[in-house]
């Protein structure tokens, strides 16, 4: 083999690992969850959640049965079912992403959060999230799934305009409750 | 220079190395599917031993099965559900079983699977219908089980279940309504 064909193959085996590193997805792809992204009215369907927010609200007090709490609160109206299994289906991640921080659903109130959840039998009700007092997240996304281990599985991405909601003084949670979509 | 046969120049020289990859790399993969499987074993069992409609399953002694089905009225069921009510015969044969609450799976189409849904209809916990195994007695007995299905479930349904000392296997009973 002559000088310059070994010296073309060498440049052209740089060239190919250069694409080759290009090309290769980050380490954590391949635990990377399945995105599926609705908008705020829509129904998004994962391979076993299917969830629609239904409407956004902003309070300065949140209150669910005989339970109430002042804050900075977002209230997720939402209706959520899962597709396949019932027995461990359970809406187990409902976290807000906002000003590049991550926000749970609270737990302090009686809602949604982590309810079972039953195969194509919708059911409809709330959940909320405190928020920092100082914190007015313009757009902000909503992920939901089964488990916060998001891992290898769908997880529902929902954009929310938080911004453009003015804070009422007090709202009240759905109750939990059959639906349908 | 002989090329012809010097394409394979090395592979005697290599013959006890390839030998032990043959029989590493198979036993390596087997090892760790094995022990995988082990650790994601469900409680609620893995292992199936089927009874087509009209037929039981017999495990450990215990005879469940044949079951029926058949959809109900109800006036509980939610807009886009429909009530299943699964009646299946258990035969301790003298022993006690203590099982965990069947579930109901559709056979085909996407498998959904529900679980038993006394509570949810309001039929309360302490009703006349037997939904579980009783915590003592060893006499045969028929669980009455309702299931809140979604309203475009037809069957034929898998009942799945199983008790602790048939795990990791479990019945799957047949039924149509």
């Amino acid at each position: 083999m002559s000088r310059r064909i070994s010296w073309l193959a060498g440049i052209a085996l740089v060239v190919a690992a250069w694409f080759v590193a290009f090309a290769t997805p980050a380490e954590d792809a391949r635990e990377a969850p399945f995105v599926v992204r609705a908008e705020v009215g829509q129904k998004a369907e994962g391979r076993d959640i299917a969830a629609r927010v239904d409407g956004l609200r902003r309070a300065d007090a949140v209150t669910a049965a005989r339970w109430r709490a002042e804050g900075n609160w977002l209230i997720v109206d939402l209706t959520v079912s899962s597709r396949v299994t019932t027995s461990g289906a359970f809406l187990g991640n409902a976290t807000l992403h906002a000003d590049g921080r991550a926000y749970y659903a609270s737990e302090r109130p009686t809602s949604l959060h982590r309810q079972r959840l039953y195969a194509d039998l919708p059911r409809s009700g709330s959940i909320a999230f405190e928020l920092p007092p100082d914190l007015t997240p313009g757009i902000a996304t909503l992920r939901l799934g089964g488990s916060t281990d998001e891992r290898l599985d769908s997880v529902l991405e929902i954009t929310l305009d938080v911004g453009g909601i003015a804070p009422g003084a007090e709202e009240e949670l759905r109750t939990t409750q059959w639906s349908t979509w | 220079m002989n090329r012809g046969r010097g394409r394979w120049p090395h592979w005697r020289r290599n013959g006890v190395a390839l030998a032990a990859l043959v029989v590493l790399v198979p036993t390596t993969w087997l090892t760790i599917t094995t022990n995988e499987s082990e650790s994601f074993s469900s409680p609620l069992g893995d292992d199936p031993v089927t009874a087509e409609v009209g037929d039981s399953v017999t495990m450990n002694g215990i005879e469940v099965g044949p079951g029926t089905a058949r959809f109900v009225e109800e006036d509980a069921a939610p807009p886009g559900s429909r009530v299943v009510v699964v009646e299946l015969p258990v035969d301790p044969n003298g022993d006690e079983v203590r099982c965990m609450s069947p579930r109901l799976r559709e056979a085909d189409g996407r498998g959904r699977e529900w679980v038993e849904s006394s509570y949810e209809l309001g039929y309360g916990l302490f009703g006349d219908r037997v939904t579980g195994c009783p915590v003592e007695g060893t006499a045969p007995f028929t669980l009455v089980l309702s299931y809140l299905v979604a309203a475009d479930a037809t069957g034929p349904f898998h009942v799945d279940m199983t008790w602790s000392e048939a795990l990791p296997r479990f019945a799957r009973v047949t039924v149509a309504p």
